[in-house]
């Protein structure tokens, strides 16, 4: 009796608190012109968001940023052990570029036991290449990697300054564990944090700290679609 | 038997760390080698910029003739200049002298609302931002290395081995456009 009266109340405390964090984002996304939704379906168009055994989302933010429509969200990825289930937890701000940019372009944290794994076993990413740029610091702190064949797509499309971009949002962010993903058109910008009402700022730290890089996006996928075709084949590289 | 064993397993060993930092190293230094040539390409797109300036600029304000001498100077001696160190200062003096030239120019209204003026200003902000890039990644590297090899223990082996020190390059364009 006492314990299912424990139990009725820890419910009805969780219900609560559920109700009053989506009432306090719902306004918080209100006074800056978002629109915010509970729950939703997790996107899976780029192979970061499909991969995982399991993926749950929730605390869509949706709104126009950074000249496009964006979505930020909750994104938990679990991965089923042996006993138990592992959960990441990831903000993800999600974007088209209306236009396809690139085949695919993997940005992944810098993991020493993968890089031992490589050494021993070669290079077995989802992605077909892992390409190495020419800073150092990049390659201590991220793995780039893409379509098998298509490395000078992406030599051509990170030039010096959009290195630079990427490392200065990691310096502004040392803990985030960030990723990027683009699949085409599709962009993901991943940082491994939890969204609580506790700390709402966090959201617009990440959208600012990701606004130069979509916006150098959103501009190289302009020039890309103002190339005629045949020109977009006959780049030099 | 086994104190044998033991000190040629733990020479062994020391050959084996030997080997991977001496791969460190090496791919430490293409990587600033490599580096560097995107700085050379950036700094050429610079160059190859500077006869469309002239060209432009000479349109509207032809008796300028000193201005345009003097960027042919520094052009071709930035040009003339090999490595890191030897072109820090050639480089920042062209920068500031490119940075100059606009100023004119802008003086000039008729030039300053000229749309091949306006869109060689463009490229020519956009050539100094990757200029930038290239070089902070350059040093960046060089920083790295550096470090490296200056530090215990791979500074008692680093000489040697035949690693030297690379020169960071220090062009100051923070005047320009």
């Amino acid at each position: 009796m006492a314990v299912g009266a424990i139990c009725a109340l820890f419910v009805g405390w969780a219900r609560v608190k559920g109700r009053a964090r989506e009432r306090f984002f719902a306004r918080w996304a209100a006074e800056r012109q978002w629109r915010y939704e509970a729950g939703g379906k997790p996107f899976e168009d780029t192979p970061f968001l499909r991969s995982g055994d399991k993926r749950k989302a929730s605390d869509f933010f949706s709104g126009f940023w950074a000249g496009s429509g964006a979505v930020l969200y909750q994104h938990k990825r679990i991965v089923e052990g042996d006993r138990d289930e592992q959960e990441t937890a990831y903000v993800v701000l999600h974007f088209s570029l209306g236009r396809p940019l690139i085949d695919l372009l993997q940005i992944s944290p810098h993991s020493h036991a993968a890089e031992l794994g490589e050494k021993l076993f070669g290079y077995h990413g989802e992605i077909g290449e892992r390409i190495e740029l020419e800073s150092a610091e990049l390659d201590q702190h991220f793995r780039v990697g893409c379509l098998r064949g298509r490395e000078d797509e992406v030599r051509r499309l990170l030039t010096p300054s959009a290195i630079v971009r990427l490392l200065d949002f990691r310096r502004a962010l040392p803990d985030g564990n960030a990723r990027f993903e683009i699949l085409g058109s599709n962009v993901a910008f991943l940082v491994e944090k939890t969204l609580s009402p506790e700390r709402p700022q966090l959201i617009e730290e990440l959208l600012e700290l990701w606004r130069p890089i979509a916006s150098w996006l959103m501009k190289e996928a302009g020039e890309e679609a103002r190339l005629p075709a045949s020109a977009r084949e006959e780049q030099p590289s | 038997m086994t104190p044998l064993y033991i000190v040629l397993a733990l020479f062994a060993f020391a050959g084996l760390l030997l080997a991977l930092s001496y791969n460190r190293l090496v791919r430490l230094r293409n990587k600033v080698v490599e580096a560097w040539q995107d700085v050379d390409v950036q700094l050429q797109r610079r160059h190859d910029l500077i006869p469309r300036l002239v060209e432009v600029v000479r349109g509207y304000a032809a008796h300028e003739n000193e201005l345009f001498a003097e960027l042919a100077r520094l052009r071709s001696e930035a040009e003339g200049a090999r490595g890191a160190a030897a072109k820090s200062a050639p480089e920042s003096e062209l920068a500031l002298a490119i940075a100059g030239t606009i100023a004119v120019a802008e003086s000039y209204p008729s030039l300053r609302a000229a749309e091949n003026f306006l869109s060689l200003q463009k490229e020519i902000a956009e050539t100094e931002d990757e200029v930038a890039a290239a070089r902070t990644i350059y040093n960046g590297n060089v920083c790295i290395y550096n470090t490296r090899i200056q530090t215990f223990p791979v500074s008692f082996y680093a000489d040697v081995l035949g690693f030297e020190p690379a020169a960071f390059f220090q062009a100051d364009t923070s005047g320009i456009v």
